[in-house]
């Protein structure tokens, strides 16, 4: 089996560098590739365009092309826009896809230290091994994983989505009560709009717009983006830029750095390959899972949360494994796991291919064209990253005066184009606002959003499974794939109650540090000067 | 609960007892909300049924956080809600920058949507002069309208007449 | 969008003046996709857009307003201007089933007219291989004793499901599914072994020998799997409404403009590589009628969809 591996990836590679070639030397499939991984990664840090509509947009573009050239592009925007969407989340407290928001965590409190730099810097390297694992994965052990990814019944990924959202409800700093307060919160949240089995609508208010729910763009920019511009403002001098202005070779992470980020690098893409079994919200439990699961072997717990880069690198490696993982089941199934994935296949069709099953043994050209693109096209993005982290280093020497007005029109034009709906910039007001009264209150928005986008997967396979089961509740023990994941969850409770007892009743774990979880410009109060008078 | 010995007063000040608080009227509010959608059987489970749980767990956490907050020994720190120099100006001109974009973008079009969403959000700033935050509006309107209108293509007028009043 | 992407007071005037029919179109038409980025209709109408213009001379700009199911979409549309440059291409229960079960003060039937029907969805009733299903009478021996499972976007065959089950005597059970993808992987898994959706989602796994087709929806057999009888050739008489997607224009647009984007229309889908491309390789029919043919059907359907809808069982408080 290796051995047809290799071959294929052998031939792969002749597909992508070789003919038609443009001017005679520029490899043609190659070309698409690029314009694809560059188009994706720009795109992707803009808040709210993401790559679904971004290949939507190219896809006449591709009417007239060789189906290779076409997927390579259209798939290179996919993994392109993963890149770029780890910038803004890193710089701004911006995440543009929900994944990213657990970047947030510790990428943008480094940014307030100035070490901003060697977060991205260490990004782009844990995206790129991350990748790596997520392609070597799909190359050798595609087969495999289909066979496991046939096991999940809807019992086996509810059970699944209960242990990540209570793994990813402890992941911030503070209480975990209040972090299972804010997962229940975002379930929610998702809930809300037209019920997808008896099509009745859902805390809605007669509205519209709602019937699709909350526009997650506008929670996730207006929890993270909002909230945290009305945290900043006129505070403190949030962000340190005594760096901004040194040279690339200054940003560069210390070999010291590079020892700590490399274990959690490893088990983070270990953990995102697992979780893309999973298909759709693959890379959000995979982030948000692979933080706590870092946090929880830490031996430094508290201070995840105030710029360790551990907490960087791990999600957006798994998140990036997850991304590649999540092309196994649409090419060596058929099954889409997503809406993009849907259109990749779609694009596909249009072609005149049928993916499904049959695919890699009667278009080898385009499956295995893929696959050593993907390594390419990853290889391309390390090489565009890294020069840009220098640009996007020196953005952070704006003064905040003029950093967070420009950033509002980002996030409202985003929302915007999320939908092409001015409703949804109204959503992003009444959020941000709620977010920072959270924030005060001493609850940290990220497991909302993990909540928000599992909540309707963990609704509707939770009512799958009693329907097939015709309403026995025992199927979730009964079923053995099942049974163990409801054995870690109450393991999960068990040592959190076990650990709470444990200690002295209310101060187990600093209880001082432990109540204070927002409030990085507290911490960095000795730093604090008054907002500086225009000149 | 042990007989607090802090006063009501200082119960008050704390913060967790205000996000206690929160929690159970939000768990309340989406609770009753729930249950007047149909809740069904285990089997064919109703639009109301996962809501209505969630609401009961939410009123339920609140009360564990709100009564973590009667236990004494946390109050050191800072436990105040507002921040020690509340931006009340600065705040407001951040929630209406939205606003304005919504409006201006809506009868207006692109140019005089970004132009006002900037303009009020640097209004916020304590450091800022009409001057400057013209200047920084324009700018980020030149950019913001050809990267989004030209190059992305951002279905939205850019510059129109009370479009649709 | 209200008003259309161009620059100020030309596209005011413009939009002010009485809507010419012969010099129409003099610029880009916007069309509204009601599915979001990636939908079948969005693609549709990007290929049609990037076709459409050898036969008006002009060309579309495709806006996504996904939302309730088409509704949204369908609002926008009809707020528009009625002068030919905005147009919208909804799934038919956004117009036929939308208004019978959420009644609202917006009436599609009066504020949009119909200008053409692109093409059928052809749904097919597939079930797992995995169980050696022939026929629909095998289909209903096993049910009696093994606990089945089915997945029908379309109520239509929701309908068909619940009469099935009632002349048999058996109970299989709808489970809701949002998109295709998720169905089919629940088919291979063994928890859903029965689907009535778009051929082109279930094609290769035909194929493959992993689902069997039982059925097609509408008047004739699908190129893409001509093997599987329609539900008419299998015995099944009575009407099942296909579903189909329809382009409209708001309420008020000339006739002649109508007509004359129903011609162009027709014309791109008549031409047969974008027929086969576009359309019969994503399992779609294509129809060319006009638009006088739809809106006669169109009253048809609607006089049909409440009497699905109560058939289907699902929507209790229909009257």
């Amino acid at each position: 089996m290796i051995e047809t591996a290799l071959a294929g990836l052998w031939y792969g590679f002749t597909v992508a560098f070789g003919p038609p070639f443009l001017l005679g030397f520029i490899p043609h499939n190659l070309m698409f590739c690029f314009i694809g991984v560059f188009v994706g990664n720009m795109v992707g840090v803009l808040p709210g365009m993401g790559p679904l509509a971004t290949i939507s947009i190219l896809l006449p573009l591709t009417f007239g092309m060789k189906p290779v050239g076409a997927i390579l592009m259209l798939g290179g925007v996919m993994y392109g826009a993963q890149y770029g969407g780890a910038i803004c989340s890193i710089l701004l407290n911006l995440p543009c896809h929900p994944p990213h928001a657990v970047t947030c965590l510790d990428g943008y409190p480094m940014t307030k230290q100035g070490r901003g730099g060697v977060a991205l810097g260490l990004t782009v390297f844990a995206s790129f091994v991350g990748a790596s694992w997520g392609i070597t994965e799909m190359v050798f052990l595609s087969p495999l994983l289909v066979k496991a990814a046939l096991q999940f019944g809807p019992a086996e990924v509810c059970s699944l989505m209960l242990l990540g959202l209570l793994a990813g409800s402890t992941l911030a700093r503070g209480s975990p009560l209040k972090g299972v307060a804010m997962t229940v919160l975002g379930l929610f949240l998702g809930s809300v709009g037209t019920d997808l089995e008896t099509g009745s609508e859902r805390y809605t208010f007669g509205m519209t717009e709602l019937d699709d729910g909350i526009e997650l763009i506008a929670l996730a920019l207006g929890l993270f983006g909002i909230a945290e511009f009305m945290n900043s403002v006129n505070q403190v001098a949030p962000i340190n830029t005594k760096y901004t202005n040194v040279g690339l070779k200054d940003m560069r992470p210390s070999g010291a750095e590079f020892k700590r980020a490399f274990f959690p690098m490893w088990r983070g893409t270990i953990i995102g390959s697992l979780c893309s079994l999973i298909p759709g919200t693959g890379p959000t439990i995979a982030s948000f899972v692979s933080y706590a699961a870092e946090k929880k072997i830490s031996r430094h717990p508290e201070k995840f949360g105030t710029g360790l880069i551990e907490g960087v690198v791990c999600p957006e490696a798994s998140t990036h494994s997850s991304v590649q993982g999540d092309f196994i089941p649409t090419m060596s199934l058929g099954i889409p796991g997503d809406a993009v994935m849907a259109l990749l296949l779609g694009a596909l069709m249009i072609q005149g291919i049928v993916p499904g099953p049959q695919l890699i043994t009667q278009h080898p050209d385009i499956f295995w064209g893929l696959v050593a693109s993907f390594w390419i096209g990853n290889i391309m993005l390390v090489l565009l990253n890294v020069p840009l982290i220098g640009i996007w280093v020196k953005m952070l020497a704006i003064p905040y005066k003029y950093l967070y007005p420009s950033a509002m029109f980002f996030v409202c034009i985003g929302v915007y184009a999320a939908n092409n709906d001015f409703f949804q910039v109204g959503e992003v007001v009444v959020i941000g606002l709620f977010g920072y009264v959270l924030l005060r209150l001493g609850f940290h928005p990220a497991p909302i959003l993990l909540g928000f986008v599992l909540g309707p997967r963990f609704e509707e396979n939770f009512r799958r499974a009693m329907l097939i089961s015709r309403g026995d509740i025992g199927v979730f023990v009964e079923r053995p794939i099942s049974a163990v994941f409801v054995a870690l969850c109450i393991l999960l409770i068990g040592s959190q109650i076990y650990f709470r007892l444990k200690g002295d009743k209310p101060r187990d774990l600093k209880p001082a540090g432990e109540t204070k979880p927002v409030d990085i410009p507290r911490e960095l109060s000795p730093q604090r000067v008054p907002a500086t008078p225009a000149e | 609960m042990r007989p607090s010995h802090s006063t009501l007063r200082d119960l008050l000040a704390k913060r967790d007892f205000y996000a206690g608080g929160l929690m159970l009227l939000l768990g309340l509010g989406i609770a009753l909300k729930g249950t007047t959608y149909r809740a069904g059987t285990l089997m064919h489970m109703g639009p109301g049924f996962l809501p209505t749980a969630l609401g009961v767990v939410l009123v339920l956490i609140g009360i564990a956080i709100a009564a973590a907050a009667l236990a004494p020994g946390e109050s050191e720190g800072d436990e105040s809600i507002l921040p020690p120099h509340p931006q009340w100006w600065a705040w407001l001109c951040i929630l209406m920058s939205p606003v304005c974009f919504i409006f201006f973008g809506r009868y207006f079009g692109m140019i005089p949507g970004t132009f006002m969403c900037v303009f009020v959000a640097a209004l916020g700033d304590k450091g800022a002069t009409w001057l400057s935050t013209i200047i920084l509006s324009a700018i980020v309107t030149v950019f913001g309208v050809a990267l989004f209108s030209y190059f992305l293509q951002v279905p939205m007028p850019v510059l129109t007449w009370r479009g649709g009043l | 969008m209200r008003c259309p992407m161009l620059l100020t007071l030309i596209a005011l005037g413009a939009a002010t003046l009485p809507a010419a029919a012969d010099d129409y179109p003099s610029r880009p038409i916007h069309a509204i996709a009601s599915q979001g980025p990636g939908g079948l209709s969005d693609l549709f109408m990007r290929a049609l857009g990037d076709q459409i213009g050898q036969a008006l001379g002009t060309s579309i700009v495709v806006e996504d307003r996904a939302g309730a199911e088409g509704t949204i979409g369908a609002k926008a549309c009809a707020d528009a201007a009625p002068d030919g440059y905005t147009i919208c291409i909804l799934p038919g229960e956004a117009i036929v089933i939308n208004p019978i079960i959420q009644p609202s003060d917006f009436d599609p039937s009066q504020r949009l007219v119909p200008v053409a029907r692109p093409y059928y969805l052809t749904q097919m009733f597939a079930v797992s291989a995995a169980l050696d299903i022939k026929s629909f009478a095998d289909l209903a021996a096993q049910a009696k004793t093994k606990p089945f499972n089915y997945m029908a976007p379309s109520l239509s065959k929701v309908a068909f499901m619940e009469a099935f089950n009632k002349q048999n005597g058996i109970d299989i059970v709808r489970i809701p599914f949002k998109g295709g993808g998720d169905a089919v992987n629940a088919m291979l898994t063994g928890t859903t072994q029965i689907a009535i959706f778009g051929i082109g989602n279930l094609v290769s796994f035909i194929r493959d020998g992993k689902i069997v087709g039982l059925a097609i929806d509408g008047d004739q057999r699908s190129p893409l799997a001509p093997e599987i009888p329609t539900f008419k050739e299998v015995g099944y008489q009575e009407h099942i409404a296909a579903t189909f997607f329809g382009i409209f224009a708001p309420a008020g647009t000339p006739k002649p403009i109508v007509d004359r984007l129903n011609a162009a229309i027709v014309a791109v889908e008549s031409k047969p590589d974008f027929q086969q491309k576009f359309l019969i390789n994503r399992g779609l029919t294509p129809v060319l009628e006009s638009a006088d043919a739809f809106s006669k059907e169109l009253v048809a359907d609607r006089a049909e969809g409440r009497a699905v809808v109560k058939a289907s069982g699902l929507y209790p408080d229909v009257k």
